[in-house]
Parts: structure tokens; C-alpha cells; sequence
């Protein structure tokens, strides 16, 4: 069938695009490998607190102790010993665009995030490999108490409400790659939202990956107090070079009291990044936590965001859309734990594999016997665009209640034959009748991306299917 | 089609579908952890598997069906209906394999759970592993309670509220009875359910 030729390759015009990168310029990088040593020299390079000092080293005792998991995708290339776990690009971050220095300033530009900011965004964080190197925030919502910050900062200017939250939902133990991420964490971002505050533009966070065999494990930790509203965007690319890069963040997302928070990430990382992210929320009384999770690029990627529903009526919701391309594998999904009663939760998932690569949609509903009338539902449908990739569905509904109400449904297909011929009776071409059930088929989820996201996602699948052999 | 009946006693049981068949499963015994395995080695063949329980005080079962799809052209359909009432537990793992080489393949499966009782629990892991493009694989699967609409209805026309319950049951498993098409077995699976009612 000459119809399973067309494909639609969301990263074809990476290396252009993101796929550059520009001399290693730095004022400090520590030696390949990690150890305890490399652990005190980060933690004395930032000249933090003692309680944090040991908590990294616990954090690494408890990441040497821990094995790795065999479950999901393929971790057994990943060499700790061959990634740097720190560099910092430059002295100190700047508040001023033009302050950042040049070739730094150059790869933003090219990425569009000055841009952006001017346009759109309520305030800015730039990460560069481990340190965030530029920050701005929109002078009324500095007014209003809104805090903003790279999180290395945070931890210096307001201790109290650090060591209140800090490490305190994705504890180290967690999991490995948590307890990586605690002994060598660098960057990301704080947001602090105070009470009854609504933040109408989106904060954005974007991070990016220059070095070679880089490792860049950014902590992020947000707060939105009672009644507040707010959203952050966050955005990734990193160079090509041939050997692994490794990208292992913690988030951490505290919704109070009948607050709301949207969380978008649009991860574009090249083909040699392994992504290993523990994202989670707590979510309070009334309180909507919203998850949207876009994967794109990396070669492996294990992100299931989550929500605990502490509170009741606390409502959560996961939207994730995933892309496996050649050599790519996406693991991804969400997590709902029902704790409360009357709490509510949706996870949709939608994923796209061709060109040999391979996404997995993975989940867990967890019903408590404390969480009276709890309701779910989760849908997740799968386009296989040719005969060398590959889908999968790993759902787990574990239900203690008797009351709850839980769905879930999930479909894997090719493109459908009546679809294809009824647009084409109307008189589109095969090319065009595709690619626009491929945008229909994403849609649910694009509508909910930042308008520069969703318009680049759109145009690059109709670039590309205009481009194919037919 | 041919209707078989498969007893679930306890272990795993893999059969190699060769004609269309209908495997009725009886899990009257509540044995606690079995597992059917239906391969499709064999090109053009149709299965269906259809499983019916019903769960009482503290009674628990542990079930996993997959379905093997190796050649093309296969389909499959599971049927998964369970009934908790008070201290149920189940805990069923469906999965649907689809094989590179087993193109044209359908295969659905469907896990639905009622919730009668109290202090239920319920785990259910319906799995897709696919590495076939040309196919269509789907599952759904729902838990929830009697509704209440329906008991208020039953029992606004004179029904107690167990005898309500129990048509509201019944009416569960019957759509699932009338797809198995051996008169005698459907009947034999019904008395069982039935009985196995509080």
C-alpha cells in the first residue's frame, strides 16, 4: 500500500533547528564520573547549608544502594561513569538579556526565548546546562509577591519555605533516579504563588543541554497557595553528538486549598538523551492540579506525572502526547492517586510511533478505602504509522472503594482505510486527507499547548507530509 | 462457531486456537489463581473468550487471560464480567500480544466489574503489546456501582431493595449469556452464576 510510506516525522529538521551547539565556555566543571567527592564539591560550589550538604550525600548513598529498574525501557547503556554531573556556564545569573553572554545569549535567540518572552510570557528562566543563567520577572507580579526564581537562589533567599517543601513529595528514596537528582541537583525553578493571586500569562522555564556527555539534573519545586492561580510552560532541546546525555529532573508541585496549577512541558530532547523525570503534585481541598506532558524527542523517556488527591473534591488530570520516531522509545502516562473522597481525575493519552520507534503508555489509577465516590477516566488511542514500530498499553486500576467509578479505554490502530478514502471522495489528496487526521487525531491535545507550541507542532506535521512519497 | 467450556480449576491452561471458537470459562470453583492462554498460530481463525463470577463475602479470585496473535488475519474478542458484593476481591491482568508478522488482526477485550457490596477491592491490568501496524487492538474496562437510578426504579415498583439488587445483576450478566451460543452450556453457566449469588 503505497499510503504506508507517508509518515510523519516530527523531528526531521532537528539538527537545524536545535540540533547546534556552541563552544564550552565555562567556570567550573567537575571530572567525569560521580562520587562522593563530586557530591561535596557541587554542594560547596554553591555554598549552601549544611542540611542540604547532607542531604545530597544521603541522597547518593541511597542512589549507589539502589538497583537498577528492569522494568520499561532499555537503561542498561546509560555509563554513570562516563556523564559529567556539573558545569557552571557563568558567574552568576543575570536579570538583564543583554548581560548573558554572547554565545549563550546567541543559542537562546535562535530558540526563540527572548522572543517569546516579550510577546507572550509572564516571566522567564533560562538553564544552561546546570546553572539557570537568565531570569526575569514582570515588575507587577513581583509587586503582587509572586516569587520566581532559579531554584539554587530560592534556596539561599528564602530558606524557611524551602526547607518546608524541598525533597518533602519526591523524597530521595523514591525511586534511583530521585536519588540522583537529590545528590546532584543544579537549577530548574521556584515558584511561589501567594494566596488568592491569579497569574494570567504563563511562566516559562527553558532548558537546554550544550555540553557533550552532559547530565543535567534541574529541581523544581512550586507552591500555589490557597485560592491562586498560575501556569508554567517549560521547553528543552539539547546538540547531537553521538554519545549519551542523561536528563533526570525532580518536580515537586504543592496545590492548596482550592488553588489551580498547569504544568506544561514540551520535551524536545535530541536522540541521545536518556530522560528520567519524577514529576508529582499534591493537590489540596477544591484544589485542580493539570499535567501537560508533550515528548518528543530523547531516545528514551520515562515521565509519569502524577497527582496525589489529598484534599477532597481535588481534581487531577494528566494529557500527554508522545512521539516515537527512529530509534526512540517514549514511556510515559500519569499517575492518580484517589486518597479523598469525591475527588476526581482524567488521564488522556495519545502517542504516534513510526519509523521503527516505540511508545508505551503506562498509568496507574489508585482507588484508597478512604476515598468515598471517587470517579476516573482514562483513554489512551495509539497510531502505528508503519510495520517497524511498535505501541504498548500498561494500565493498572487498583480500586479499594466500593463506591468508585473508574473507566478506562484504550485503542491502537493504523490510519483507517474509510477515513482516508471518505476525505478523499471529497477531493483532498492522499497526502493531505492523512495529515489531517493526524492533526485531528492530536488535537485534543494541541489545543491545550501554548500558542507558539501548537502552531510549530501543526506546521512541522504538515511540512512533512507534504514532503512524502506518496 | 464452536462453544467449548473451560473449567478454571487452578494453573495456567494454554490452548492453540485451530477453528472458531467460543471458550466459555467457569470460574465457579473461585479458584484462586488461574491463567487461560489462547494462541492464534494459524491464519483467519476467530476466538472468543467469555468469563463470567460473581464474588462473595471475602471471596477473592486471581485471573489473567492473553490472547497470542502470531499469524495474520486472526481476531479475538474478551468478554470479562465480575459482580463483587461485600468484601470481594478480584484482581484480573487481560493482556492482547500482537506478533510483527500477524497483520490484519482485530482483537478486543472488555473487563467490566459491579460493584454490589462493601469494602471491595479491585485491580484490573488490561495490557496491549503491539508490533504489527496493520491492526486494530482495543480494550475497555469500567468498575462501578449499581446505579442508583435503577434500584430507586425497581424498588418504586414494589422490589425489595436485595431482590432490586439481584435483577439488576442478573440484567449484568445476561447480555454476556446471550452471546454464547451453545443453549446448554449458557444454561449451565447461568445456574451456576445464579446460585452463586448472597
Amino acid at each position: 500500500m503505497t499510503n504506508q510510506k507517508q509518515k510523519i516525522n516530527i523531528n526531521a529538521n532537528y539538527k537545524t533547528k536545535y540540533g547546534f551547539n556552541v563552544a564550552e565556555n565555562y567556570v567550573y566543571k567537575t571530572e567525569k564520573g560521580l562520587n562522593e567527592e563530586v557530591v561535596k564539591k557541587i554542594s560547596e560550589m554553591k555554598d549552601e547549608p549544611k542540611w542540604m550538604r547532607d542531604f545530597r550525600l544521603r541522597a547518593y548513598k541511597i542512589f549507589k544502594e539502589k538497583p537498577m529498574p528492569t522494568w520499561g525501557g532499555d537503561l542498561s547503556k546509560i555509563d554513570f561513569d562516563n556523564i559529567f554531573y556539573y558545569l557552571k556556564p557563568t558567574d552568576n545569573q543575570k536579570r538583564d538579556w543583554e548581560d548573558v553572554p554572547i554565545e549563550m545569549k546567541e543559542t537562546f535567540e535562535k530558540l526563540g526565548i527572548p522572543q517569546a518572552e516579550r510577546q507572550h510570557l509572564a516571566g522567564v528562566k533560562a538553564q544552561f546546562d546546570s546553572e539557570v543563567i537568565y531570569g526575569s520577572l514582570l515588575k507587577e507580579l513581583e509587586d503582587e509577591g509572586i516569587i520566581f526564581l532559579g531554584t539554587d537562589e530560592a534556596l539561599k533567599k528564602y530558606p524557611e519555605i524551602f526547607e518546608e517543601y524541598f525533597g518533602k513529595l519526591v523524597p530521595p528514596s523514591d525511586n534511583k533516579f530521585s536519588a540522583l537528582n537529590s545528590a546532584v541537583w543544579s537549577g530548574g525553578s521556584f515558584v511561589y504563588i501567594p494566596k488568592g493571586a491569579h497569574v494570567k500569562r504563563p511562566l516559562q522555564a527553558y532548558f537546554r543541554i550544550n555540553a557533550q556527555n552532559m547530565g543535567q539534573f534541574e529541581r523544581t519545586l512550586i507552591i500555589a497557595d490557597e485560592g491562586s492561580y498560575a501556569s508554567y510552560v517549560e521547553g528543552c532541546s539539547a546538540p547531537i553528538y553521538s554519545a549519551d546525555s542523561l536528563h533526570s529532573a525532580v518536580v515537586e508541585v504543592f496545590v492548596k486549598k482550592g488553588a489551580r496549577f498547569k504544568y506544561t512541558t514540551i520535551q524536545n530532547w535530541s536522540n541521545d538523551v536518556y530522560n528520567l523525570v519524577t514529576k508529582r503534585a499534591k493537590v489540596e481541598e477544591d484544589g485542580v492540579m493539570e499535567w501537560v506532558d508533550g515528548n518528543l524527542g530523547s531516545r528514551l523517556t520515562q515521565k509519569y506525572p502524577s497527582c496525589y488527591l489529598v484534599g477532597e473534591r481535588a481534581h487531577g488530570e494528566v494529557l500527554s502526547i508522545a512521539y516515537g520516531g527512529k530509534g526512540q522509545h517514549q514511556d510515559a502516562g500519569g499517575k492518580i492517586f484517589h486518597i479523598s473522597p469525591n475527588t476526581t481525575s482524567s488521564i488522556i493519552s495519545k502517542s504516534v510511533s513510526a519509523f521503527g520507534g516505540r511508545t508505551s503508555y503506562r498509568g496507574l489509577i489508585y482507588v484508597s478505602p478512604s476515598a468515598k465516590n471517587a470517579k476516573s477516566r482514562v483513554e489512551c488511542d495509539a497510531l502505528i504509522l508503519d510495520a517497524e514500530s511498535r505501541s504498548d498499553t500498561f494500565p493498572t486500576m487498583k480500586i479499594d472503594e466500593s463506591s468508585a467509578n473508574i473507566e478506562h479505554e484504550a485503542t491502537v490502530s493504523k490510519i483507517g482505510e474509510e477515513k482516508l478514502f471518505y476525505l478523499m471522495s471529497r477531493g483532498l489528496t492522499e497526502t493531505e486527507a492523512m495529515s489531517l487526521i493526524v492533526s485531528g487525531f492530536i488535537e485534543p491535545i494541541v489545543k491545550e499547548l501554548p500558542l507558539e507550541y501548537a502552531v510549530e507542532l501543526n506546521r512541522l506535521i504538515e511540512l512533512e507530509m507534504e514532503g512524502s512519497v506518496g | 462457531m464452536l462453544t467449548k467450556l473451560l473449567e478454571l480449576v487452578s494453573g495456567e491452561i494454554s490452548l492453540e486456537v485451530l477453528e472458531d471458537t467460543q471458550f466459555v470459562v467457569d470460574l465457579s470453583k473461585k479458584v484462586d489463581d488461574v491463567s487461560l492462554t489462547l494462541i492464534f498460530n494459524k491464519s483467519g481463525v476467530t476466538a472468543e473468550i467469555i468469563c463470567m463470577y460473581s464474588l462473595g463475602v471475602n471471596e477473592s479470585v486471581v485471573l489473567t487471560t492473553s490472547t497470542i496473535h502470531k499469524a495474520p488475519f486472526t481476531s479475538c474478542v474478551t468478554y470479562i464480567k465480575g459482580v463483587l458484593f461485600d468484601g470481594g476481591n478480584s484482581s484480573y491482568t487481560g493482556k492482547i500480544i500482537i506478533e510483527k508478522k500477524a497483520q490484519q488482526t482485530n482483537s478486543y477485550l472488555n473487563d467490566n466489574i459491579l460493584v454490589v457490596g462493601e469494602n471491595t477491592k479491585n485491580n484490573s491490568k488490561p495490557i496491549l503489546e503491539i508490533e504489527a501496524d496493520d491492526v486494530k487492538a482495543s480494550h475497555g474496562a469500567t468498575t462501578g456501582r449499581v446505579n442508583e437510578d435503577q434500584l430507586y426504579y425497581l424498588e418504586s415498583r414494589g422490589l425489595s431493595e436485595v431482590e432490586s439488587q439481584n435483577l439488576i445483576v442478573e440484567g449484568f450478566f445476561e447480555s454476556l449469556l446471550s452471546k454464547i451460543t451453545d443453549d446448554k452450556i449458557k444454561n449451565k453457566i447461568r445456574n451456576k452464576i445464579t446460585n452463586a449469588k448472597i
